[in-house]
């Protein structure tokens, strides 16, 4: 098996670390998970999943019935991974090199067209999103401008899930306005990892959060510093309170680093090339079953949070 | 109660638990329920549940739990196996592409598109149809059912926009090389044709390809196109398509008889046209073809061979023989008519592709008299009960009788393998069938006959007799489908195989003539 693209981190890593064994962690139809003895975490992806930190991306329509078995050994060496329990062995030698690190040098969007293409983003949440996770909380939160709720003509109600983590949202919400650390923080260890799937509701959510600060940095000119702070907070709450994969997302996004869809879909959003916008929501929101929605239910309210000259002016 | 069931270590992806927990609380005894991810919070969410247990607590965030109030012991084991079903439902259908569910949305994620397929029910179709027009699309129209005179506006809107039209009930289509709905992958080149029949479409355009011809364009326009209601409008637009096209140097038209004065309008337009026209009206007046200055065909692979030697600059000629020769077909009907009962005398078609019955019953008509059918040549024909077999019988399995609430049976076999060994009996000398690969169609609609044909040969040798079963295969070698496979795995079990439904008609008819 030969890999065609290999995220830069990952090619780093495995120059660094020549000889180190780990196991096959989960097994899925497009996407393997391999835990290294050093706890870190590597993805193997189909050619059909969108590259993303410490991942590398194989010729392969599904894992679930290749030699990848959950559970099996694995060495890393240098630019090949043997599995010796198969015999079998994945290549990087002619992978094309990605970088993970978000590219702020961009162009931003003028205020006026950035109005637009909110819009955009709230005519996809509500016309392709899937509300079965928790993304219903933005038709009830209460947002910076006085304004309740999305801007939209209806209203999606509550599940059982976005009803129990509302209120600690909207906690969250009003304690990061004021830039209260210490309350915030609390508040995120109320919110991360919730929701039962491999990536929990919540943490879609939080990332979403968390990489529109970062693009937002270039847009609103809020200081790095302060969004790298908030961001880190993020990781560190999420520590031993979400699942291995979940906490390793979050730990990308506190790092710079994303997933190729994610970096398309931001570069869109803050930039002028409102275009293909349409085209880059809609492919994240079909991501997964709910994880893009709730992930993009996060962006929103980052966005919604910033269009506030007052928030502005308190993270600048 | 509260019963548990714990899995460690385990993950589960891209799966909506969320849905699964609401799922199974509708199972019987359930009173709660709730699965996922033991981390601290879903952990909380479970005691706001009243659903807490003490092992829940020593979980960690990577394992699975699944936690349920139940009104008995029992109920778990059906609790779990219903989540398992979900999980692995949901497993299955992970990794589909992105699909819209309404136009604007399709179009807003593919801006550049301009062909639209539409398959809704038809009384939707028309509303879908004009919106699409209106957005300057062409339209690949799938659904049935669409009034004639909906159809006759839609076609007429296309028209004063300059766009296809095609359908309603439109089978085949192969535009730019990209196959629509039931498509064959064949060869490019120069050959553009029009139908009005799917299967007969379909099979003019695999022997092309046989024949190493090749098609610029396949222009489908639904099979009421050209009567006198709708009159030829998609026809015709689409002639002038492949006139325009400096792909195309042969143009095919392919259509079940017309109303005249429609055939006399399209015909009309091949005089317009210094690119030749090969046509079929599968048994229509070939004179009137002839006199516009077209080619008139006998079968579908007379059309075929016609075309490509005319795409080839040779001078066409009238194909009704046998690619093998004559002689190793007698000898074949020979061996399979030796172990016939006296009895043994009448025809059974089963017949997945309509216009493969259609040209079967006409070409054998002549020999055989009366042919009953659903679809017959005539009305005294017309068989009240399709599965009442009588004397010589042959069956469009895929007409509206057979696919109301089920699929098509190029998609669903077991419509013709449910039939296939009680449509045969000691008085059945041959049995005649198609087999049609390509996009759309069943994966192995070759392997799926093979226990209905060796039960029904047993059949009829319990009864001392034998029962010859003859087939050809509507593919090509780069259908998604083997071809050589499915023609192998027939032959093994004791089919005729022929290269053409034309082929395979003449064989019946030189069998039928010899017992």
């Amino acid at each position: 098996m030969n890999a065609v693209i290999v995220s830069n981190d990952l090619k780093e890593f495995m120059e660094a670390n020549m000889h180190m064994t780990g196991q096959v962690h989960s097994v899925f139809n497009s996407a393997v998970n391999l835990i290294t003895e050093s706890d870190d975490l590597i993805t193997l992806l189909c050619e059909r999943k969108s590259i993303a930190p410490m991942s590398m991306m194989v010729k392969c329509d599904n894992f679930q019935n290749s030699f990848l078995k959950k559970g099996s050994q694995v060495v890393l060496m240098g630019t090949k991974i043997h599995f010796p329990d198969s015999r079998e062995q994945i290549t990087l030698r002619n992978a094309e090199e990605w970088p993970v690190e978000v590219d702020l040098k961009f162009k931003p969007v003028t205020p006026q067209l950035f109005k637009k293409h909110i819009s955009i983003l709230e005519n996809v949440l509500e016309r392709e999103g899937n509300m079965e996770g928790i993304a219903s909380i933005v038709y009830h939160l209460s947002y910076p401008d006085g304004k309740s709720g999305f801007r939209s003509s209806r209203t999606v109600k509550m599940n059982q899930y976005a009803s129990f983590i509302h209120d600690r949202i909207q906690q969250f919400m009003d304690d990061f306005q004021g830039n209260d650390m210490i309350r915030y923080q609390e508040d995120l260890r109320k919110i991360i990892g919730f929701g039962p799937g491999l990536t929990p509701s919540t943490d879609d959510f939080m990332v979403g959060f968390s990489a529109s600060l970062l693009y937002m940095t270039r847009l609103f000119g809020i200081k790095k510093r302060l969004v790298n702070h908030v961001n880190k907070r993020v990781y560190e709450c999420s520590k031993g309170r979400t699942t291995r994969v979940s906490e390793e997302l979050i730990k990308h996004v506190s790092e710079g680093k994303m997933s190729k869809l994610l970096q398309d879909m931001f570069t869109s959003l803050f930039s002028k090339e409102d275009d293909v916008l349409h085209g880059k929501l809609v492919e994240l929101v079909s991501y997964g079953d709910t994880s893009g929605t709730d992930l993009l239910a996060g962006v929103y309210v980052a966005v919604r949070l910033f269009e506030s000259e007052e928030v502005r002016r308190i993270y600048s | 109660m509260i019963k548990h069931e714990i899995r460690k270590n385990t993950y589960y992806d891209s799966v909506t638990l969320m849905l699964i927990s609401k799922d199974i609380k509708t199972l019987d005894g359930v009173e709660e329920a709730l699965v996922g991810m033991a981390t601290d919070l879903n952990k909380e969410l479970a005691a706001n549940l009243n659903l807490t247990n003490p092992e829940l607590d020593v979980l960690t965030p990577n394992d699975f739990f699944i936690v349920v109030k139940v009104d008995n012991e029992s109920r778990m084991d059906a609790v779990v196996q219903k989540v398992d079903d979900l999980l692995n439902q949901k497993k299955a259908a992970a990794g589909s592409d992105y699909r819209p569910v309404t136009l604007d949305s399709a179009l807003e994620h593919l801006p550049g598109a301009n062909v639209v397929v539409i398959s809704v029910p038809g009384k939707y179709a028309a509303a879908e149809v004009k919106k699409a027009l209106n957005k300057d699309l062409h339209v690949m129209l799938f659904s049935d059912n669409v009034p004639v005179e909906q159809e006759r506006e839609l076609k007429e809107l296309a028209v004063e926009k300059g766009l296809l039209m095609m359908g309603p009930d439109c089978g085949t289509a192969i535009i730019n090389q990209i196959p629509l709905a039931f498509a064959n992958v064949i060869s490019k080149g120069n050959i553009g044709v029009v139908g009005a029949s799917g299967t007969g479409t379909q099979e003019v355009t695999v022997i092309i390809d046989k024949l190493d011809g090749g098609i610029s364009q396949v222009i489908g326009t639904g099979g009421r196109d050209l009567k006198t209601e709708v009159g030829g409008l998609m026809m015709i637009q689409g002639m002038k398509a492949l006139m325009d096209d400096p792909q195309t140097e042969v143009i095919v038209l392919i259509s079940k008889p017309p109303s005249p004065e429609v055939a006399a309008k399209v015909l009309e337009l091949v005089k317009e046209t210094k690119k030749p026209v090969v046509v079929d009206f599968i048994g229509g007046d070939d004179q009137q073809i002839i006199d516009a200055g077209a080619y008139a065909c006998t079968t579908l692979e007379d059309t075929a061979n016609k075309a490509v030697a005319l795409s080839k600059g040779q001078t066409p000629t009238d194909f009704d023989g046998f690619s093998d020769g004559e002689d190793a077909v007698d000898q074949k009907v020979k061996s399979e008519t030796a172990k016939m009962l006296g009895s043994q005398k009448f025809l059974r078609g089963l017949y997945t592709g309509g216009t493969l019955a259609d040209e079967a019953m006409k070409m054998l008509g002549k020999t055989l008299g009366g042919i009953y059918s659903n679809i017959p040549l005539t009305p005294e024909y017309d068989l009240d009960d399709p599965d009442n077999y009588k004397d010589h019988t042959c069956i469009d399995l895929g007409d509206d009788m057979f696919t109301v609430g089920r699929p098509h049976p190029m998609i669903d076999p077991s419509t013709r393998t449910e039939r296939f060994v009680d449509a045969v009996d000691e008085n059945v000398a041959v049995m005649l069938m198609d087999v049609v690969l390509g996009y759309g169609s069943h994966m192995d609609p070759a392997g799926e006959m093979v226990q209905p044909i060796i039960d029904a040969k047993k059949k009829v040798a319990d009864k001392g007799g034998y029962l010859s079963v003859v087939c050809s295969i509507c593919g090509t070698v780069n259908d998604p489908q083997s071809l050589a496979d499915s023609k192998k795995v027939l032959e093994e079990a004791g089919v005729v195989v022929m290269p053409s439904n034309a082929q395979a008609v003449r064989f019946v008819e030189k069998l039928l003539k010899s017992v």
